[in-house]
């Protein structure tokens, strides 16, 4: 179902883009798509292999095909849309573990193999086997996925907004947009980033969300040589988005009750090649409730009769979360220098604003050596690192049962980049998840960061269109 | 003699092989325009010159002059330019400018929109079109 407020937003758009008259009308329809080839290595006893949950065996699949519809009916006006064909929006279930083609396959799978979500979330207490953390992880997967019935099989709608092109220092955007947070959130396409796999703080753990519905304002402004930039929203925020996946890909309607704003500062700095810094603030709130009824007994048996029933809605979620980062690139002599911090605060105003803190960052560092007439290479490495704490403080997350408290990712490839719009990407990445051990209690362990890690080898071949 | 009067002329017709100017309408407000602003244009970050929304027009990569101009405004290659739009794209952060095959068709699609910023070889520009001045 497609949720219909920014179907209403980009409708008025639309209404203003057909009064102004179409000098220069354009349309566009450009995109990317990519291919993959990968390979995980587990233990043979590991868990999730027992469960048939992942594949060790080396897997070829198409990751993306991502599709823009671009129109421009006059120079105040330009209408976006981009369509992604199976673009799971976490692309990463677990750290590490790809997902199949049609991923609502596998949500099923793993519900029936692990009888419910809160039979596999259950699990979490259970110290099993050397690597039962990661099949709790990929149980909090499994929950915070949308419903096999409203998930719509590989088609989602990343954006669709309109913009009005008022002034270079003034446009405004209404419908759904990626949230302007950072630098990776944006550059999210295979041909633009150096990596095949995103940092997880963009997708698994989503500090910032990934795209919202509502309205933002931004525009651009030189200073001498240099840029300044802005953006700053006011949306109905993450929706049910949790840790661990996109909420929003089924395009369920939202209620209005949830609300979120922020802004995004830039400076482009005529430095070196290219520096650019930036600092994201997000805040907004998550609600959920339940609808309960209360019928009256005539009996010992209840009634059927619900009119003398007492409806009620008791709130199962509500938080409210602040979120702010820092990002960084630097380009100097072919050398790109990428880094970004980012922090979430979680309040569960539902029990006195308990905390829970999310902390990410990751630096990435390539440098670009041309091969020849079209033809270049850019060997890279990237290290990642994730933390919580207080994760009890809000049960939503699930995260309170993990014998952890984050994980990190080791991570190096060369990019080939062909042309100017085919990239062929090998890559070896290695997740260690940082154990923390219990020594008592139905969670006690004795994991070492040795025993929770994996190893994954991938090669993507991408091209844009 | 003659070897000495053929290098001369090979050597003025290297230089000038590589010449741009930028043009717009006659009834377009825009004389005048900084390098930065004129890269700025060229790389989809200001749309507005002179309380006019601007068109920009690039010539395809066959021509030298367009080979002159990204090189002298931008400091990139053909490549390094159509990369740029590429991953400009993916981020959505606009489309590149319309490529025209040849300085007389750009000089056509501007000779009548007054937004219209046009690369074009120096010693094709004629009448119909304004060359504006880089600064």
């Amino acid at each position: 179902m497609i949720s219909k407020l920014p179907v209403l937003l980009v409708s008025g758009a639309l209404a203003l883009a057909c009064a102004a008259h179409a000098d220069d009308a354009t349309f566009k329809a450009y995109g990317f798509a990519d291919v993959e080839l990968l390979n995980q290595t587990f233990r043979t006893d590991n868990s999730l292999v027992l469960a048939g949950i992942v594949d060790p065996n080396t897997q070829l699949y198409l990751d993306h095909l991502n599709t823009y519809l671009d129109w421009k009916p006059n120079s105040n006006i330009r209408v976006l849309a981009e369509i992604a064909y199976n673009p799971d929006p976490a692309q990463t279930f677990v750290p590490g573990m790809k997902l199949h083609a049609d991923s609502v396959a596998i949500f099923n799978d793993i519900l029936k193999k692990s009888g419910s979500p809160t039979d596999s979330l259950s699990r979490a207490g259970i110290a099993a086997g050397t690597h039962q953390l990661i099949q709790v992880i990929n149980g909090i997967g499994a929950i915070q996925q949308p419903s096999s019935s409203t998930k719509d099989h590989g088609i989602s709608l990343p954006r669709v907004h309109a913009d009005l092109l008022l002034a270079d220092e003034f446009n405004v955007r209404v419908g759904k947009f990626l949230t302007p947070a950072g630098i990776w959130n944006v550059d999210h396409g295979s041909p633009t980033i150096l990596t095949i796999k995103q940092p997880y703080e963009t997708n698994f753990f989503q500090i910032f969300p990934v795209s919202q519905t509502g309205v933002q304002f931004f525009g651009h402004t030189p200073a001498g040589d240099n840029d300044l930039s802005y953006a700053t929203w006011v949306t109905t925020g993450r929706a049910g988005a949790g840790i661990a996946s996109d909420g929003d890909y089924a395009e369920e309607p939202e209620n209005l009750d949830d609300w979120a704003a922020g802004a995004h500062l830039q400076a482009d700095l005529a430095y070196l090649d290219g520096i650019r810094l930036g600092g994201t603030f997000h805040t907004g709130t998550h609600r959920e409730y339940a609808d309960w009824f209360s019928p009256a007994v005539t009996s010992s048996t209840f009634t059927t009769d619900l009119a003398d029933a007492n409806f009620s809605q008791i709130d199962t979620v509500y938080n409210r979360e602040l979120c702010y980062g820092l990002d960084s690139k630097i380009q100097w002599k072919g050398f790109i220098l990428q880094a970004e911090w980012n922090h979430r605060q979680v309040l569960n105003l539902l029990a006195d604003r308990a905390e829970t803190n999310f902390d990410a960052e990751y630096v990435l560092l390539g440098r670009r050596f041309p091969l020849g007439t079209s033809l270049d290479v850019t060997p890279y490495v990237m290290f990642e690192n994730i933390t919580w704490t207080g994760a009890a403080n809000n049960p939503y997350f699930g995260l309170g049962n993990y014998p952890t408290n984050g994980f990190s990712d080791y991570l190096a490839g060369l990019n080939f980049g062909i042309f100017n719009n085919v990239r062929v990407k090998l890559e070896y990445s290695r997740q260690q998840i940082q154990a923390r051990q219990i020594s008592s209690g139905s969670i006690a362990n004795t994991y070492t960061n040795n025993d929770l890690s994996f190893n994954q080898y991938a090669a993507q071949f991408s091209v844009a269109f | 003699m003659k070897k000495i009067l053929c290098s001369v002329f090979l050597l003025a017709a290297i230089s000038f092989a590589g010449d741009w100017a930028v043009v717009t309408s006659p009834s377009s407000p825009i004389s005048s325009i900084s390098k930065a602003d004129l890269k700025r244009v060229f790389t989809g970050k200001k749309s507005d010159l002179s309380g006019v929304r601007v068109v920009p027009f690039m010539l395809s990569d066959a021509n030298p002059a367009a080979v002159a101009f990204l090189q002298d405004v931008l400091d990139m290659s053909s490549d390094d330019y159509k990369k740029f739009w590429v991953d400009a794209q993916v981020r959505g952060d606009g489309t590149a400018p319309s490529l025209q095959k040849t300085s007389a068709t750009a000089m056509l699609v501007s000779a009548d929109l007054p937004g219209a910023i046009a690369v074009v070889d120096k010693s094709a520009v004629n009448a119909t079109v304004k060359a504006i001045t880089v600064h």
